[in-house]
């Protein structure tokens, strides 16, 4: 009986990762080959594609773009909701869980509903086609999960654990140093990690407000299979995928650490 | 000074009788907390405690004990009053700089630290050189009988180890008052048993005074060298344990604190009272004729059968009654009793022979005029 499940389990298990693995198992391949247009299986075999992406102007703009934005949101994105959710959790006050509902209230709307509103309010205030107005609509997407990850994150930190230490003689930046920084650190890694990976992978409100003259690596991407159909965008996507890969990998690495030092 | 040399050279306390009378070391003068637009929860609380003894707060909860020891730790601000150390006005003084140990209910160890860094880390922030850090460490950890268990981490602790830990790092800095605040509420009977005797042996050898929050009367009496038994953000009641059990000032603390049986009564003069159909004479009293509530130690209450009567002493109160309940609980047999009006609860020990009474029985009640409280209502 309990084999006949194992069995069962196992080819459960492995449907389910094929699935969710087809889109990569077949563009690794077809970022290999050498010919002009996109066909699976590729006739020839080269890198030729990889090779390519370097000279394409308006994909490498898009890819610094990209990454630069990643990552000013990903540091405004854990300023802003780190105390906020540090205040939500540790006070209690008036409106709180109004406060708690506003921060992660974007979380529950449709992007192409936020991507709208944000469009509309940009367009007054001129912020559409900016490095700054991609910056303020990214963190509306990445905030609310800060402020979500660093919640969970801090009801494993009992109050008494801070008031033990300030009774044992540490001033509140020792505490805060010694004590509160250390326990948050998983929740502070993962956050970071999404916030980065919401940014750069960010489409649906990108859309709305890129333009010619600034646009995202998603987006060019989007715009360049309108109107193409070669492999180069294979390529584009198989580094897409490398590059997530080793920010997952990084922080299950500084997890795992810290798992290892006592959290 | 390290704890090894305090233990081998008590404080002075005790050997100079002489000397003018020992000064308090902990002293609180009309300490209370408001909290923003809402009753005090903490009000006017006064009390002197000498050098090296245990004080214990006891009370039900929200009846203020938990947020007096948090403005002695200085974790919360008072609202007015002062609080004092060997005459030194630390009211206004930042928690981390008041130097008093703290161990909390839920143990609060650091969890990314080992046992060891836990114990240090008090001396640390002391700037304590590594050499007699180490040395430190080791010998509280010593003195908790958790010798060699430095290098592990707190959750592979059980809680009754977490909680010595607990106790080591916060006597480790040599803490000038030390306060405990429900230390063995999460711990199971048992262990709490053993903790109780070990905190209070610690406590003694070390001479360090201690405020011991707890809601275990057990606790408070058994433990304490003063109790302070809280009500309502007030102190009911402060004195030996002793005090506390056999002279209660007002009802609450007779009800609080052990088992009582409380009942209506009507004063007749200084030292009578009636009580359903039968007049009693009980401890003296001030208060005045008319009605009142009379307190009676249910262990108090001795039964003999109703042919001893020529037996019992005149001076004794005793009344004639009927048994309508009985309940064995283990080490002693609960009776109800109605002795014509009002029911008395009654225990007596077991001696492993079973009931000799049952429901139904005629009994005569004796108890001694000192045991009848009389309170107002």
């Amino acid at each position: 009986m309990v084999g006949s499940t194992t069995v069962g389990f196992r080819v459960l298990v492995t449907g389910l990762y094929l699935f969710l693995l087809a889109p990569i198992l077949i563009v690794v391949p077809l970022s290999f080959s050498d010919d002009n247009i996109l066909t699976f299986p590729p006739t020839s075999w080269g890198v030729r594609w990889y090779a390519q992406m370097f000279e394409h102007q308006a994909l490498v703009n898009a890819f610094q773009v990209s990454l630069s934005l990643a990552a000013i949101v990903t540091v405004l994105s854990l300023a802003a909701g780190i105390p906020a959710a540090y205040a939500l959790h540790r006070f209690r006050f008036r409106g709180r869980d109004a406060l708690m509902n506003l921060f992660t209230a974007p979380l529950l709307l449709p992007s192409i509903v936020l991507g709208l509103s944000i469009l509309l309010v940009f367009v007054k205030l001129q912020l559409l086609a900016t490095f700054v107005g991609l910056v303020v609509a990214h963190l509306i997407v990445t905030t609310p999960y800060v402020v979500r990850i660093m919640s969970t994150a801090l009801t494993t930190l009992p109050p008494s654990v801070e008031e033990a230490a300030t009774m044992l003689g540490a001033s509140p930046l020792v505490v805060f140093r010694r004590v509160t920084l250390p326990l948050m650190m998983p929740g502070l890694v993962a956050s970071a990690a999404l916030s980065f990976l919401l940014s750069f992978d960010e489409v649906v409100i990108s859309l709305f407000i890129t333009g010619p003259h600034i646009t995202t690596l998603p987006v060019e991407i989007f715009n360049y299979v309108e109107s193409r159909t070669d492999p180069l965008i294979a390529a584009v996507s198989v580094v897409l995928v490398a590059a997530t890969l080793l920010v997952v990998l990084l922080v299950e690495r500084s997890l795992g650490l810290s798992k290892a030092m006592g959290k | 000074m390290t704890l090894a040399q305090r233990t081998l050279d008590p404080r002075p306390a005790h050997s100079a009788p002489a000397a003018r009378p020992e000064r308090g070391h902990l002293r609180l003068e009309g300490v209370t907390k408001r909290f923003a637009g809402d009753v005090n929860a903490v009000s006017d609380v006064n009390l002197d405690l000498e050098r090296g003894k245990l004080l214990g707060l006891l009370g039900p909860s929200g009846c203020g004990k938990t947020t007096t020891l948090r403005m002695i730790a200085g974790l919360l601000p008072i609202t007015s009053g002062r609080i004092l150390v060997d005459d030194d006005d630390i009211s206004l003084r930042p928690p981390h700089q008041r130097d008093f140990g703290l161990v909390f209910q839920n143990y609060a160890l650091f969890p990314h630290m080992t046992v060891a860094e836990n114990v240090a880390f008090g001396l640390d922030m002391r700037r304590v050189p590594k050499a007699e850090a180490r040395r430190r460490v080791a010998e509280a950890l010593e003195l908790v009988r958790l010798p060699g268990y430095g290098e592990r981490k707190p959750r592979e602790m059980s809680g009754g180890q977490q909680q010595r830990v607990a106790l080591a790092r916060a006597l480790v800095i040599n803490p000038r008052i030390l306060l405990l605040d429900e230390p063995l509420s999460n711990l199971d009977a048992k262990l709490r048993d053993e903790m109780r005797r070990e905190i209070r042996e610690i406590q003694q050898r070390l001479g360090i005074t201690t405020v011991f929050v707890t809601h275990d009367q057990v606790e408070a009496l058994t433990m304490c060298d003063v109790v302070g038994v809280m009500s309502g953000g007030r102190l009911a009641q402060i004195g030996t344990p002793e005090d506390i059990y056999e002279r209660p000032a007002s009802l609450f603390v007779a009800d609080f604190v052990g088992r009582t049986n409380i009942l209506d009564c009507e004063v007749l003069n200084g030292h009578r009272v009636r009580l359903g159909d039968g007049v009693y004479s009980c401890a003296a009293t001030t208060i005045r004729p008319g009605k009142a509530k009379v307190a009676i130690r249910p262990h108090r209450i001795n039964l003999t059968p109703h042919r001893d009567r020529a037996l019992l002493s005149t001076s004794t109160n005793s009344a004639e009654g009927r048994v309508l309940r009985t309940t064995y609980v283990g080490d002693i047999v609960q009776y109800d009793i109605d002795i014509g009006g009002p029911t008395l609860q009654v225990e007596t020990p077991t001696h492993g022979r079973g009931l000799a009474v049952a429901v139904g029985d005629k009994l005569l009640c004796e108890w001694r005029p000192d045991d009848m409280l009389v309170f107002e209502r």
